[in-house]
This record gives C-alpha cells, structure tokens and sequence, in this order.
C-alpha cells in the first residue's frame, strides 16, 4: 500500500494510493497559498493520472482557515474540467465548519458527491 | 460690516466712495486668487472639470461680485434721489450675470461630464437626453432670467404667465403626436431593450442596425437596400422587435438542399457537417473546427480569398479559445472567492480572513490584466487599478484575439474600427466594475455580508455581458427533413443545415449570407466531384465547378436548381 504524508504542527494530509483517497486531520490554519501549496500540490498529483473516483475525507479535520477554503474550493471547482472523475467529499457534523461550507461548493459543483455523516 | 471698518457716517458720499474702492480692491483680490492662484493649482489636475468650471466661471463670478459689492455699498443710501433705478440696474445686472453663469456651466461641465459618463457605461441615453437638455436648459434659464430682469424693474407679468399657460394647452394639442412619440423615445431609452448599434428585427421581417433613437423617429441603418429607415417612436414603440444582438450577436442560419437519393446519405451528413464545421466563422467546439479547418474551402483561382480566409480563422480560434480559457479561469478563481466568503462571512470577517479573500481577487486582477496602484488615502474611492503588462492577461488576450479577427479578408473597413472599440469599450466597463469591487473587498465596512453577491454579480456579468461561453447548442446540425419525388421517378432528399454565425453585425449585416453562401458552395463542390464518373477529364470538372460557383452563389434557397444539375451530370 502506497501512502503519502504532508505532515505538519496541528494536522496530518495522507494520501492513500488504492482508495485515491486524501484524508485531512486535525486543524488547518496555514498563512495563504505559499503555505498551502504543497497540499495543493499533492491535490493536483492525485487527480492528474484521472481515476475514476478521488475522495477527498474532511470528517476529522476541526478546522480550516479561509485560506484553506480558498484552496480546497479552488480545487474542486477546477474538477468541473475533468468530467471523468467522480469527486467525493466525506464530511462530518460533528464539526462546526463544515456542513453549510461544504454545500455550498456543491452550487458551483453540480456532479460533487457530498457525503456528510 | 462695511459701516463699522471704514471712518465716514454712513450715508454719506465719502463713505459710498471709500466702500466702492474697498469693493474694487476686493475684486482684484478675487481677479488673483482665480486666475493665478486656482489656475495654477487646477492645471496639475489630470481631469480637467476643475479647470474649465474655473475658465467658465472668471468672469461672472467677478462680475456678479462686484454687482453684490455694489449693491451692499448702496443700501446705505436710501435717501439719495435716483437711488432706486441704480439698485434696479444692479440687481438685473446680477441676475444676468448669474443666468449667464448658469448656463455656461450647464454646457460646459454638466453635459460634458454626462457626455464623458456614458461613453464609458452601458447606458444609452446620451445621443437625444443630452442634446435635448442642452437644447432646452439654457432657453428655460434666460426665459426665466429675463422675466426676473423684467419684475425687477417693476414690470408686471402675471398677464403674460396666464397667456402662456393658454397657449401651452393650445400647442401641445396641435402637437400631440409629437409629444407622443417624444415620451415613447425617452420610455425606449429608460426601459432599454436594445442598444445602439444592435441588430432588430422589426415585424415587417426586415433587418437593421439601431443608429440613434430621437426625439421623434429612431432611425435604423436597413442592411437590405442599405439606407437609413426613420421609424416613429411610437411606432416602434408599439411593435414586437427581435433584438438578434441579445443575448448574444450569434445569430443563426439555415439553408436547404436536395440530393439525389442514390448517395450515401451517412457520408453525405458527414461531410455536410464537416463543411460546416471547418468555415472558420461558424460556431461550433475547437477542437473540430480546428481539425477541420484545412480540409475543406480549398482557394482557387476563382476564389483566391479562401486561403487567407482559413488561415486568418485558424489564428482567431486558436486566439479565441485562450480567451475563453481565462475566463474559465477566471470564473473558478471568483466562484472559489464567493464559497471562501460564504464560509468566512459567518460571524463577520476577521481581519487574516479580509486578508486572504484580498490575495484571492488580487489574483483575479491578475488574471484579468490589472493591478492595484496603492494610495492609502483611507477612502474607498482612492484607489485605482491600471494595466499589467503581461501577455497572458484576460485584457492582453482579447486584444490579440480582436487584431486576428480584423485580418480577417472579408471585413469591411468600418468592422475594423467596430470590433476593437466594441471591446475597448467592454474592457472598460470591465475594468470599472472589478475597481469597484476591489473598492468593497478592499474596504468593506458595513457590507461585509454582501460582498459575496458583489462578487457573483461580477462573476455573472462576465458570462452574460461581457463574452458568452460557447454552448452545445450553438453546434451546427445537419438533419433530412423530407422525401421528394421528381418528374422520372427519381427521389430527392431535404436536407437542412442549421449553423450559427459569430456576429450578425459585420460586413453590413451579409455576413451571414457570405458564410452560408460558401457553405453552399462547398457542399455543391463535393456532391459534383462524386457524382462524376473516374473517366471523365480533370479540365470539364474544373469548369463545371466555376459554373456552379457563379450559380450557387446566388441560389441560396434555391435548391432545385442544383438537384437538376446534379441529376444532369449523373446522366
């Protein structure tokens, strides 16, 4: 099993190659796009080899900065491109931020398969 | 005032003097301070409304303020015989200068400003409102000058008032249809279903160009008989008019032909399709056009055109398509800013949020071609945005884009003004509405929790108003709409091709008929040179095909022609 990690203070991004799933834990609240690049970096490598399905699981991420919406949001609205890829969100209610944030992308991402437990 | 500075009694003439010498001295003070003190400050100004409001207003000002100087100085000399009549010659005097004043303004900063107003914005209203109001204002103003000049000296001008309003009822019954056609032209204005220079549809069927509304008929440039067709407002007013520029300037083209039942028919919408798709000036994806583009309007000497036309259009598409990548990109980046502030707006904005949402459309700036010239001058309305230098901006594309397209052959001269000051004009609304974005985002203030419809509105303007994406349903389409039977027996096949058009409004509005015309022609081409038999020699083609060029260009409904001959050169 190949896994990726970017790991930093508060939080972990894991990549797992088999499931095309990247998994966010803990809080994220990194300062803009500079710091951000490497989890975006990772983001883009994941969907460049087009799989059929990448998952992506928010449900034990806290917290996430505006910067981190930017550039998750940014992510997925680029997903409108690649029609080939089912794009998932897992999500929780457990954590404050998400539901309505998560919904809203789903507007500007129609195909968006949001799961939210 | 005057009484307690100066040391005569008051009413005497040594005071009157005095007080008329301490009024010049004044009025050579302000004569300095206007004409070099203002001018020399104004005259940095980049625009130039405080310069000409100051050239403008010199003279009555001085003027009027020694009048009032005057005035005051003589107030004290109520007892002096003739008095009176001076005071009356002053005060006609002022209100002169004053009218005189107004109107000047009037004309030269008010209309000039408006003027300046709408050639940079979407409203429409400049052409017959602002001639109007510079027509009316100043004969209202001196009207209404000359009546207080009038009463000043004592003249008594309720008689007239009455008479007038006699005579207003009178005249506006014998011009009634005027008046009626008057208000139909500023209802058209205000409630605004075209712009100058759309194309209409009127009800006849026939098709113009909208020139200028008036204040009694709109004219329209009719492309038909290309003349000038003035048209009552009211008239007009009271049509159904399709508007062929909205929602967007494509417009769409249909034409039929006839084939013999003996070809292949798979092939034949094949190939119909293929044509259709390779003229460089129908709508259609990309990515086939450009495949196609070389295959098909080969040049020849009839037709020595063709070539530049291909490789011009080849060019444009290519310029097109990266436009309307960047404004895909440009689309994500807003619609990634408007879920960031949905989320962010929820218990207000902190300050790191601002910040972020800042870098985010500092980054569409970017994209767009513009970048922000920072004056913290702590007021929304300091800053300003100006252009990058950048070749891979939005602005930079279009501009690019719209000096492929002039290369174009078979556009006019006028086109090659038309399109770049079309879009010039599109990049600056554009630029104005994303500075007064920037203006909000930068500085939100009270409207923090609006700023993501701020942002929509932007994002939807750009789709709507500024450049529409290419949709499916612009694809050309070829279907077989009927069976025919001729006069041996043989059968014939409608098929209908459908197509549409990048823009109605060039080459005098024949665009349309050129690009459906050539289409035509092409198809023609093909169907002959599968109909004659291997045999036959290469020089009887050629000259069959020059025939059927000169024949086909005319016939562009006409199909049966072309199944006869057809028909002809099978037998």
């Amino acid at each position: 099993m190949s896994v990726q990690e970017i790991k930093g203070e508060d939080y972990v991004v894991q990549y797992d190659a088999d499931a095309t799933t990247v998994k966010f834990r803990g809080e994220l609240a990194l300062g803009g796009p500079k710091e951000y690049a490497p989890i975006n970096d990772l983001l883009s490598e994941v969907v460049s080899g087009d799989p059929d399905t990448v998952t992506i699981d928010l449900r034990e991420l806290a917290f996430l900065n505006s910067s981190g919406i930017s550039m998750i949001s940014k992510f997925v609205l680029g997903m409108r491109k690649k029609k080939g890829t089912q794009l998932v969100i897992l999500g929780s209610d457990d954590m404050p931020w998400q539901g309505k944030s998560l919904k809203n992308l789903q507007k500007f991402l129609p195909s968006l398969k949001l799961d939210i437990q | 005032m005057l009484e307690q500075l100066l040391p005569f009694t008051v009413g005497t003439w040594a005071f009157v003097a005095s007080g008329l010498l301490v009024a010049i001295a004044l009025t050579a003070l302000l004569y300095f301070i206007l004409f070099y003190v203002l001018r020399s400050i104004f005259r940095r100004f980049e625009n130039d409304t405080a310069l000409v409001t100051l050239n403008v207003s010199t003279y009555p000002a001085l003027a009027s303020f020694l009048l009032v100087s005057f005035k005051v100085t003589f107030l004290k000399l109520i007892a002096v015989d003739g008095i009176d009549d001076l005071e009356r010659i002053l005060s006609a005097g002022l209100i002169i200068s004053l009218s005189y004043w107004l109107v000047q303004l009037f004309n030269q900063v008010v209309v000039y400003a408006l003027k300046e107003y709408t050639q940079q914005s979407e409203v429409m209203w400049d052409d017959v409102l602002l001639p109007l109001l510079e027509a009316v204002v100043p004969v209202i103003v001196t009207t209404l000058g000359g009546a207080l000049v009038l009463s000043a000296f004592g003249v008594d001008l309720t008689g007239i008032w009455v008479t007038l309003g006699g005579a207003t009822f009178v005249i506006g019954f014998a011009v009634k249809d005027i008046l009626a056609n008057f208000f139909s032209g500023v209802v058209l204005l205000i409630d605004t279903p075209f712009q100058f220079g759309d194309v209409l549809k009127l009800e006849d069927g026939s098709i113009g160009m909208l020139r200028r509304i008036g204040v009694r008929v709109t004219q329209l440039y009719m492309f038909d008989n290309h003349c000038d067709q003035y048209i009552p407002n009211s008239a007009l007013q009271g049509q159904n008019i399709t508007n062929l520029s909205r929602p967007t300037t494509y417009y769409h083209f249909s034409t039929l032909i006839e084939v013999p039942m003996e070809h292949d028919l798979e092939a034949l919408k094949q190939v119909m399709k293929q044509v259709m798709l390779a003229h460089p000036d129908t709508l259609g994806s990309f990515e086939s056009k450009l495949a196609l583009i070389d295959q098909y309007f080969q040049a020849s000497e009839a037709e020595p055109l063709l070539a530049q036309q291909q490789s011009v259009g080849a060019q444009r598409l290519l310029a097109e398509n990266e436009v309307n990548l960047k404004l895909e990109e440009i689309d994500l980046e807003l619609s990634s800013i408007v879920v960031t502030l949905k989320f962010a707006e929820k218990g207000g904005l902190t300050a790191d949020e601002i910040d972020n949402i800042q870098t985010e459309y500092r980054q569409v700036l970017a994209s767009i071609g513009l970048s922000v010239d920072s004056q913290d001058t702590g007021r929304r309305d300091g800053d300003s945005l100006s252009e990058t230098s950048g070749d891979d901006t939005l602005i930079e594309l279009i501009r690019e884009w719209y000096r492929v397209t002039i290369r174009d052959p078979h556009l006019l001269d006028e086109d090659e003004d038309l399109i770049p000051e079309d879009w010039e004009r599109r990049i600056n609304i554009l630029k104005r509405r994303t500075l007064r974005l920037y203006q909000r985002i930068n500085r939100p203030e009270r409207e923090e929790t609006r700023l993501d419809d701020y942002v929509l509105e932007l994002r939807q303007w750009l789709k709507d108003r500024f450049k529409t994406p290419r949709k499916k349903w612009q694809e050309p389409k070829v279907t077989i709409s009927g069976l025919k039977h001729g006069d041996e027996g043989s059968g014939y096949l409608d098929f209908g091709l459908s197509f549409f058009i990048d823009d109605i409004k060039l080459e005098n509005g024949k665009r349309g008929d050129r690009i459906s015309s050539q289409i035509y022609q092409e198809i023609i081409r093909y169907l002959k040179q599968i109909s004659l038999p291997a045999s036959q020699p290469e020089s009887t083609l050629e000259a069959s095909a020059k025939a059927s060029a000169e024949t086909s260009a005319e016939a562009n409904v006409e199909t049966f022609a072309l199944a006869e001959e057809i028909a002809a050169l099978k037998r």
